[in-house]
This record gives C-alpha cells, structure tokens and sequence, in this order.
C-alpha cells in the first residue's frame, strides 16, 4: 500500500482535483448569481447536459472547440430562459421547474444526438481544448505540474472566482442583485427592476453551466454520452449551499468535490482490492456529509425560492 | 366554481399535452420524418391489440409507483427526487428475497419480497428524512445524491456477491419461480403487479385525506409554523413522510423484479423515478392523477419504442415530449389562474 | 400657492374590491398632510399609486405642476418622492450604507465608490440631527434608528415630499416625539410630508392639514386648527364610536397562570425574555402594552410550548408546562389567538372545518379508532361553530384563504373559544381586521373573561389594551416593567415604561 502515496500520486492527483473542480466551480458560481437573486436553480444538471452536447457539435461542425463554447452557452442561455420565465415571470415553483428542465435537458440531448450523428457506438471525435502550459510557471516544482499545465479553460475559471466577488460586492449590480435576493419588495421600492436582475442572474447561471457542460465534453472527456454531466449539476447547487452563496466558499467547495472525484480515479486506478463502486459513489456520498450538520440554513438569501408578485 | 376547476383540471392538461405534441412534430419535421405517421405509430400504434394495451399497462405500474411515491412526500411539503434510488434498493430486497425463499409458496414469497421492497425503499427514503428532520439538510439534494449511490450499489451486488453462478454476465439468478407475480392475462406480460400499484392508489388517497397522519402530513406540508402550533411533531412527520414516499417507490423495484425481469441486471429500468415526479405533477399530485398520467407515459414510452422501429425515429423523443407537458401544465395553471383573476375581476 | 401635488380622480381596484374611488388629494409646499382613515380604507393603496408600485385604473396626478406617470417607484424617486413603508423596506444583512445606496447606478462605471456616499450620507444625517452609523447591519439597529436609516435614504435621494405609512406603529411615545420634532424640522426646511395613520391625536399633534379616507373614498379634508378628536373620530368611521366595551367588574378567582423569572432567547441567539414574572387569574383579564419588539412574541410562544426557555417556570393552574409540548399544554386548557393568523393560527388551504379542527383532529369524535378521520360529524359540527360565531362564509368546505381577515380572524377566535379554555392567550387579537371584527372579537375577549378563564391579552395597541384589561403590565426589553389596575391609569407612566423608564421616584 505504502508505495501507492508517493510524491507522483499527490501531484497526479491534486493536478486532477484542480480540473475535476472546474466543471462544479463554473456551474456553482453560475447558481450563485442566480440564487443570490432568489431564483433556486436545480436545472443547472440539465443547463450542463445541453452545454457538454452543444459544445461537441459546435466544435464538431466548426472544428474550433471556442466556436463549441459558443454554442455551449448558446444551449445553456436556451434552458436558461424557460426557467426564469417559468419562475421569475408565471412564479411556478422554482424546484419543479428545475426538474422539468432537467428531464427536458435529458430528452432533448439524446434526441439530437442520435439525430445528428445516428446510433453509433463509437464516440464522436471532435476538436478539443489541449493543455497550456503556462511559460516559466509550468517549471516551478510541484506547484507547477498541479496548477500550471491545465487547459485554458480552467484558469479562466479560477479567474472567475474574484471577478465573482468583485461584482458582487464592489459594484451597483451586485448591491442590486444581493437586495433583490434578500427582499425584492424594498428593492423594487429604491427602482431596482426586479423582474430584470433575476432574469439577468438565471441567464448568467445558464451560461456558466453551458460552459461547465462545455468543459466536460470539450476539455475532459473529449465526447458527448448520454447523461455525462452525472449529478455534477446537482453537486454545483450543493457546492453553492456548503460554500454559503460566496464565491470564495464555492471554491473551497468545489475543491473539496473535485478532491472526491479525484480520488476515486486514482483508487479506482491503482487497485486496492476495494470494489471500484465504492470509489464511484465518494462524490456523492461526500455531498451527502457535506449537506448533513457541516451547514447551517441561516446564511441563506431571505427571498430564496419565493416568487414575487408585484401587484 | 365548477367551471373554473374543470379549466385548471381538466382543460390545462389537455392542451399541455396537445402543445407539447406539436412542438415534438416540429421537431420530427426537422428531421425529415412525417409526423402523422410517426404520431399515429406513438400514440395509437399500441392501442389496437391487446398485447399493446397490456404494454402499456405494463410499463404504467412503476410510475404509479414512484408517482405515488412523489405525490406523498410532495403533500408534505417535501420534494423526494430519490424515488431512482428507492426503487434500485427495494429491487435489490425484492431479489434477495426471491433467490433465498423463491422455493416457499407463493403465498408467502411475493408478500414477503415486497416487504422487503417496501423496508429498503423506506430506509432509502428514510436517510434523507432523518438528516432532513435532525439537521435541516436539503431533501432534495440528498434525494438525488442516493440515487447515484444506489445506482453504483446494485452495480457492485450483481458484478460481484449477486452475480449469477455462471458468472457470465453481470447480472443474478432468476429468483424462484414461485416468487413471479402471476401473469393476469395470458399471452401478455401484465402482471400482479397492475393490481398490486392500483391498491396503493387507493391506499395513498386514504391515508392522505381520511385518517389523522394525512390530516397531519398535508398540514405540515401547507403551513408548517401552523402545523406546529397545532401541537403536530413537525420533524417526526417530515422523516415519515420520506420514509413512506421510499417505501412505495420500493415497490417500484418489487413489480419490476417479480413481474418483468424475474432478475436484477445494471441498469434494469432506467428514468423510472423520474417519470414518476412528471406524472405526479401532471396528475395535480393526486393519486388518480397520477394513475391517469402514468397511463400516458406508458402510452407514450411504448408508442415510442414502436415508433424507433417502425419510422426510424430516436425513441428518446418521448423525454422532450415529457419535459414540455410538464412545462406547459405548470406555466398553463398559472396562465388559466391568471386569466381566471382577471375575468373576475371584470364582473366586479 | 400652487400645490406640489395633486391627485384627483384617482380609482384603484383590486379583483372584488374598489379600494380607491375618485379619490382627490392636494398637498402644498412645506405641508404635514395627513391621511387619516381606519385599516383597508384605502390610504396605503393611494400612496402607493402615487409612489408608481401600482398603476391607478383612472385619474391624473400633477407633481410640481407637471402631469405625471409613474410606472415604477424609479419614476417617482426621480421625481423626488420618497415612500417610508409601515414594514420597513431594509435589508437586514446590508450595511446602512449599502441600505440607503442600493439602487443607484454606479459611480465609475458600475462600480460604487463607496467613501464619497459614505461622506455624503453623514452630511446630510448630521444636517437633519439623523443619527447614523453607515458601517453599522440594519440587524442590530432599533427600530427607531432604523428609521433614521429609511428617512436619510429619502433624503439623499433628493425628496422633495415624503410619504410616511404609519411611522408610529412601531415606536415608543417618546421615540414618536423625536420623529415628530424631526418631521416639523424637515417641513420647515420645505419638505412636503404625508402622513398616513389612522391615529388621531397624532394628526392634531403634528399635521397641518388632514384629509379623511373610509371606504375608499375621501370623506373631508380640513385643517387640523378646525378640528378635534370626536370630529375626526366620526369622520374616520362614520357612527359614533363605542370606545369601551361594557363590562362587569372584575371577580378574580384562583391564580391560573404564573410565570416566574422566565428567560427566552430568540432564534437569533438573543435573549428576549430577561426574567419576566407575572400572574394571572381566572376572571380577571391581563393586558401586556408594550412597543413591538419586546419580547411579546417570545412570551407567547413559551407559553404555548412552541419554543422552550433558557430559564424559568410557567405554572398552569399550578402544574409546570415548561418543556411541554404545545400539544400537552393545549390538553392542559390554553387556548391561543397567536399573534399571526396567517403564519400560525391557520392552515390556508385547508377547508374552514379542517382548520377547525386543527389542534383536536386526533380526538373522538373526530377520529375514530384506527386513526379515520370522521368527515361527516366534523363537517357538521364545523357548521354549526360557523353560524354560532357569525363567520361569514359559505360553507364549511371552502379554502380559509377565499374568506376576508376578520372572518378569517374569528374562524381562530371561534376554535378557541369552543374548547372552553382555562387560560386564554390572544396575541394583537384584532390586528388588520375591520371595526366590525374588532368589536365581535373583543366581546368575546369578555365573555370569556365572564365565564372564568384567564384571558393574557398581548397587544401593541394601547387603546385595545385600556378598553379590555383589568390589569395593564408593560413589557419592555424582555422584562415587566411596571403594573397597574385598569381604573383612571396614567397614560403618560404607560408611556414612559414602555420607553423603560420606571416609575418616576426612581428616575429622579
């Protein structure tokens, strides 16, 4: 057992933490913005799924992976914008919305994929993002093989993280969007549009979790399957509640899940005589640990889930 | 009064239903298929003999399973989106059950492997409730999360200590024959089961609106605080509620595994749970409801199979039309309530 | 002079309800206007017409002279309105400055540039003698520093008039006093000022004019110099108000409840009963006055069992119920009114003889053996509950949420009072209910009172407390401040212990 943890097995595997977070940290940041404004967005599996599959055919018909992130977040704003209108506009109830539209999601994908590309069984190839090595930074020792050789999708997505909190606490928009998610009413009564900052914040969480499905297809798995997003979605929404609606939380949050994963690649890999199951359910039962007592309801925003009528 | 519940009830439904088939057309005209032909294979295909009446049915007891499943918790104000998970534990019970006391008498092998169903549905439903009740965590998400885990659980049992001797494929023995729910009628797969979900449709109904713990849970499930105030134990209600909504969706896995597959395989029944939450929204979360929008489904998902073979068309279609009813029947109530406000306010 | 405002015509109807009628209102430069009328007469509705949070059916409205259109509470702040809400509209978690900030664009771009307003708000709260803290939560503030914050947020919005919806609901006489020295100052200074109440000695006290609203429509307006309290009293309502109930004098029995030393925190943490003692007895009626926000709700909810205390008892006709379940001290005989109807007295969508039912569902005759409900003798008792106690509504099947408030409210009342209670707990019995209700409520407060229960009225009206109480106790900080018996109190010690000043010996 003991030669299994060298100094290889960490790098590998923090290298791998660091990319398996990227698809939860891009979708968590995204339902951030959009439960910080009151909207609980649980179509965030969903908003993935149709960006893992729009991002292929984009880079599939285009030959450019960047032309698939485009379409990607062209598949997310799609979803996005049945779910704001169902939610912010008719006031259905948030969950069950997010539960059609992962169903939708589902529905749709399959069915254009099996349209587009048939009922194959070997995996469609297609452009995808390779690994940056950043000059200099990628040389550093053991900082510099786990943060520095990542494709460029994940260091934008770590940017993303104080860009995240820069707007959300430094600028007008941000003071909007915590006001609406805290108590529309008194920000409908200082003329702040409601109805204008929730649509905004749901559209923006479906394109980040375009561009998270995007990553999953384009900068990890290289293809598209039915059902790949596999309850990341759902993690991402756990990993917005466990990092308390702050972006620096939903790093530490989706660390910890992409940690998980990590984890149970490597065991799964190297062979501890455990069955490889066991590892395929760490992710998940860690969300399960990490929604049990470690958090607590208060940090929540005061109008979260709770639609608003003006009249 | 009357005319304005026949709209929501009624009315709402139909053209849901009938928005979400055009839209699917459009989508079939896009990929250069007739959608006449194609809609009348889906829809009226499977409705002319009675072997395709008895698929429908067939494929209709699961859903009312987990569609009961759904509507009970849902009554309590809590969202049980773990029926997948409940029905892959109360399959896993319901085969354990079947291998070892497959040989006893039918009288007891079927009573007890569905009790089985029912007790490891109920703890897969219950972990949920309990975290819920003692700390407060979001069913949902957990609900969700032990659907992975059971997926992966059921995959370990019949690739490792279940698979069956020859160890061939990954899946079990055949339980003991003894253990089949019995075929109703002959030449067609509809099995006891059928009866079996139809008793706990009413039983559902009965519980919920004619005796104190329904009285208690819907109370809970509209207005917490005053449920509370009524002296009624809040937390203990929401972790029976969970519990009672897994059990039913165990039974889901006990038809599947005594009145179809006779086995647990991978994957043997994949989305099930989640057609369930579809047809209790349809049904208005009510157990009838939930009988009438399961028989859709069924019509629908085996229409759909007829459909892939006959026209060529990916039966995946049939997901998207599921999604849009959802969608239409959601957005359409609250539109009718809307337009309902506003004509009464004209009289006014 | 030209007024800064005019109103006319203007008619708002809600589905079922005419809640403005032609309705014509005019307001000059540097005006305390009034607008005085009873619950759901229409004043709130008016003013949040002319603030653009709903669009009138018909009727004009020229500020400054102009004809304007608000479409939305932007349009009304650019025009320089500002609306000061009965419930505040702050966001506890903000900080003051981001409270009186939010909503304006950005100063370089999007981004605020946060020590420039930081500045500009102190200026201004220092002009006005507004004492606030920008980098203080609104959470921790009182109420009446919270006020402040709404008040400096319409000034620094550039309010020409200032709305205000009931700013005294929540206050403590001398915080009133305070508020009213500032409102003279701002109008001084130019500011228009409406004043929306529907307590009367606050508009002579502070308004120059008053205009009358009931049903509606607009009654009268006159100058306050013109006019006293029995004018504008039967103006508000229309009749001649009976102010005080009949009643017998008061027969004290045995003690039926006793809490001693009573220690509660909140949900936040916070302590909200700070060794509160006080009895009461079988017959005799206990009034607790006292401002919001003292610990009111706190008491209540510990008595019912619904959150347990840190320290403490609480006898019930001598047994302790601390720790109880709510269940067990229902059994024990506490009838509770609770302070919200809509939170916890009432299931709203559940039909009326559900709700009936709601705390002795699980008994016989109710429910049989087995736990089966028995639908029929419920529908049928719940029938009879509704015609004894003059619930109007159609039938015992429809929805507690199709019935107005005040039926609403005497659906609570009539299920706690059927269970005969020893002790009777009515939290703000007849908040936002009309005169109607508030009358038929209050008799019953007494007959029960007659019949020998205990009746612990909590209420932050005062003058709900001077007509039914016996005994009047105040409660300030979690703590009885001070008791009295009901027979010529002295309004002005009520006052100042409700402010936490005991008696005045000590202060002295």
């Amino acid at each position: 057992m003991e030669q299994i943890f060298t100094l290889g097995f960490f790098i590998t595997l923090l290298a791998a933490t660091i990319r398996l977070s990227v698809p939860i940290l891009l979708a968590a940041l995204g339902g951030m913005f959009s439960e910080r404004s009151g909207v609980i967005n649980i179509g965030l599996e969903g908003m993935m799924l149709i960006g893992a599959l729009f991002g292929v055919i984009g880079s599939y018909v285009t030959g450019s992976p960047w032309i698939g992130i485009l379409f990607a977040i062209g598949g997310g704003i799609l979803l996005a914008l049945i779910h704001a209108y169902m939610t912010v506009s008719l006031g259905v109830d948030h969950v069950v919305t997010g539960i059609a539209v992962n169903i939708l999601s589902v529905g749709l994908t399959s069915f254009i994929f099996r349209a587009m590309f048939g009922i194959t069984t070997t995996p469609v190839k297609v452009n995808a993002f390779k690994p940056l090595a950043i000059p200099g930074l990628k040389d550093l020792p053991l900082i510099g093989p786990i943060l520095f050789q990542q494709n460029i999708l994940v260091y934008l997505a770590f940017l993303l993280v104080p860009l995240a909190s820069l707007i959300l606490y430094r600028t007008s928009w941000g003071l909007a969007i915590r006001t609406v998610g805290e108590h529309p009413k008194a920000a409908d009564t200082v003329g702040i549009n409601v109805v204008k900052i929730r649509y905004l914040c749901v559209l923006l969480s479906g394109i980040f979790a375009g561009v998270a499905g995007a990553f999953l297809s384009l900068g990890q798995f290289n293809m598209f399957v039915d059902n790949m997003v596999s309850g990341r979605g759902f993690i991402a929404v756990a990993a917005v509640i466990f990092g308390k609606w702050k972006p620096s939380g939903i790093l530490a949050a989706s660390l910890i899940f992409g940690l998980a994963d990590a984890l149970q690649i490597r065991l799964q890999a190297v062979g501890t005589g455990i069955p490889y199951q066991v590892f395929l359910m760490l992710p998940y039962i860690v969300t399960v640990i990490a929604m049990s007592g470690l958090v607590g309801k208060t940090t929540a925003p005061a109008a979260l889930g709770k639609s608003y009528e003006k009249n | 009064m009357k005319k304005d519940l026949l709209l929501i009830n009624l009315v709402v439904p139909i053209l849901a239903i009938l928005a979400a088939l055009v839209l699917g057309a459009i989508l079939l005209l896009f990929i250069n298929v007739n959608p006449l032909e194609a809609y009348s294979v889906l829809l009226f295909g499977n409705l002319t003999s009675l072997y395709g009446i008895s698929e429908i049915l067939v494929k209709a007891v699961p859903i009312i399973m987990t569609g009961l499943a759904f509507t009970f918790a849902y009554r309590t104000g809590l969202f049980n989106i773990g029926a997948e998970g409940q029905m892959y534990v109360g399959a896993i019970a319901a085969v354990v059950v079947g291998l070892k006391l497959g040989h006893l008498s039918p009288f007891l092998a079927i009573p007890l492997s569905l009790l089985a169903a029912l007790i490891a549905g109920g703890i897969w439903g219950g972990i949920p409730g309990l975290l819920k009740a003692v700390f407060g965590s979001s069913e949902i998400i957990i609900t969700i999360m032990l659907n992975y885990v059971a997926v992966y659980l059921l995959s370990y049992l019949v690739d490792k200590p279940l698979r069956e001797k020859s160890g061939f494929y990954p899946q079990t023995d055949m339980i003991g024959e003894n253990a089949f729910l019995p075929v109703l009628i002959p030449n067609t797969r509809l099995h006891l089961g059928f009866l079996i979900a139809l008793l706990f449709v009413v039983l559902v109904y009965i519980i919920l609106w004619r005796t104190k713990l329904g009285f208690e849970l819907r109370a809970v499930g509209l207005n917490l605080h005053a449920a509370e105030y009524a002296g009624i134990d809040v937390r203990t209600k929401m972790f029976l509620a969970l519990a009672l909504s897994g059990a039913l969706a165990g039974v889901a896995g006990f038809t599947e595994v005594g009145g179809i597959h006779h086995r647990l395989l991978d994957n043997f029944s994949k989305g099930v749970g989640f057609d369930g939450i579809a047809v209790a929204l349809l049904g208005q979360a009510t157990p009838f409801g939930v009988v009438l929008a399961s028989l859709l489904f069924g019509l629908l998902q085996v229409g759909a199979n007829s459909m892939q073979r006959s026209v060529g068309v990916p039966a995946n279609i049939v997901y998207i039309i599921q999604g849009l009813i959802i969608l239409f029947l959601l957005g359409g109530t609250i539109l009718a309530r809307r337009y309902q406000k506003k004509k009464a306010k004209g009289v006014a | 002079m030209q007024p800064i405002l005019k109103m006319i015509n203007i008619t708002k109807t809600f589905p079922g309800v005419v809640a403005n009628r032609n309705v014509n209102l005019e307001v000059y430069h540097g005006e305390i206007h009034a607008l005085l009328g009873e619950n759901g007469a229409g004043k709130s509705t008016l003013m949040n017409v002319l603030y653009g949070l709903y669009q009138a059916d018909s009727g004009e409205i020229y500020f400054e002279g102009k004809r304007v259109n608000f479409e939305s509470a932007k349009d009304a702040i650019r025009a320089g309105i500002g609306m000061i809400h009965q419930h505040f509209m702050l966001i506890p978690v903000h900080t003051v400055l981001d409270n009186i900030i939010m909503g304006l664009p950005g100063d370089r771009g999007i981004f605020y540039d946060r020590a420039l307003h930081r500045e500009r708000v102190l200026e201004i709260a220092h002009r006005y003698g507004l004492e606030i803290d920008p980098d203080a939560y609104v959470q921790d503030l009182s109420v009446g520093a919270q006020q402040r914050v709404e008040i400096v947020k319409a000034l620094y919005r550039k309010a020409k008039l200032l709305i205000m919806d009931e700013p005294t609901a929540v206050l403590t006489p001398q915080e009133v006093k305070e508020l009213f020295s500032t409102l003279k100052k701002l109008s001084q200074e130019g500011m228009s000022i409406i004043l929306i109440t529907h307590k009367l000695n606050e508009v002579l006290e502070v308004a120059d004019r008053v205009t009358v609203l009931r049903d509606g429509q607009v009654i009268k307006t006159l100058n306050t110099k013109d006019a006293d309290e029995k004018l504008l009293a039967q103006l508000m309502v229309g009749r001649e108000v009976n102010f005080v109930p009949a009643k017998s004098p008061c027969q004290p029995g045995p003690v039926v409840l006793e809490i001693k030393d009573l220690v509660v925190k909140n949900q936040r943490g916070i302590t909200a009963l700070n060794g509160l003692s006080l009895t009461v007895r079988g017959g005799e009626i206990l009034g607790i006055a006292g401002v919001d926000g003292n610990g009111q709700t706190e008491l209540a909810e510990a008595i019912a069992g619904l959150i347990k205390p840190v320290a403490g008892t609480i006898l019930l006709n001598g047994e302790p119920i601390v720790g109880k379940k709510p269940r067990v001290i229902t059994e024990k005989g506490l009838g509770h009114i609770p302070e919200d109807r809509h939170k916890r007295g009432l299931v709203l969508d559940f039909t009326l003889s559900e709700n009936i039912i709601l705390q002795s569902y699980y008994c016989e005759p109710w429910c049989g053996k087995f736990g089966f409900l028995n639908l029929n003798s419920i529908k049928s008792m719940a029938q009879e509950l509704l015609e004894k106690y003059k619930v109007k509504a159609p039938h015992s099947e429809v929805a507690a949420r199709t019935l107005s408030g005040g039926n609403q409210q005497k659906v609570v009342v009539a299920r706690e009072i059927s269970r005969r209670p020893k002790l009777l707990l009515a939290v703000q019995p007849t908040r936002g209910v009309d005169v109607g209700a508030i009358e038929y409520i209050h008799e019953q407060i007494i007959k029960e009172r007659e019949r020998g229960a205990a009746v612990l009225l909590i209420s932050t009206e005062l003058s709900e407390i001077l007509a039914l109480s016996d005994r009047i106790a105040v409660i300030y900080k979690g703590q009885i401040m001070g008791e009295m018996t009901n027979d010529n109190p002295d309004i002005n010690e009520i006052g100042l212990m409700m402010a936490g000043i005991r008696k005045k010996k000590e202060a002295s």
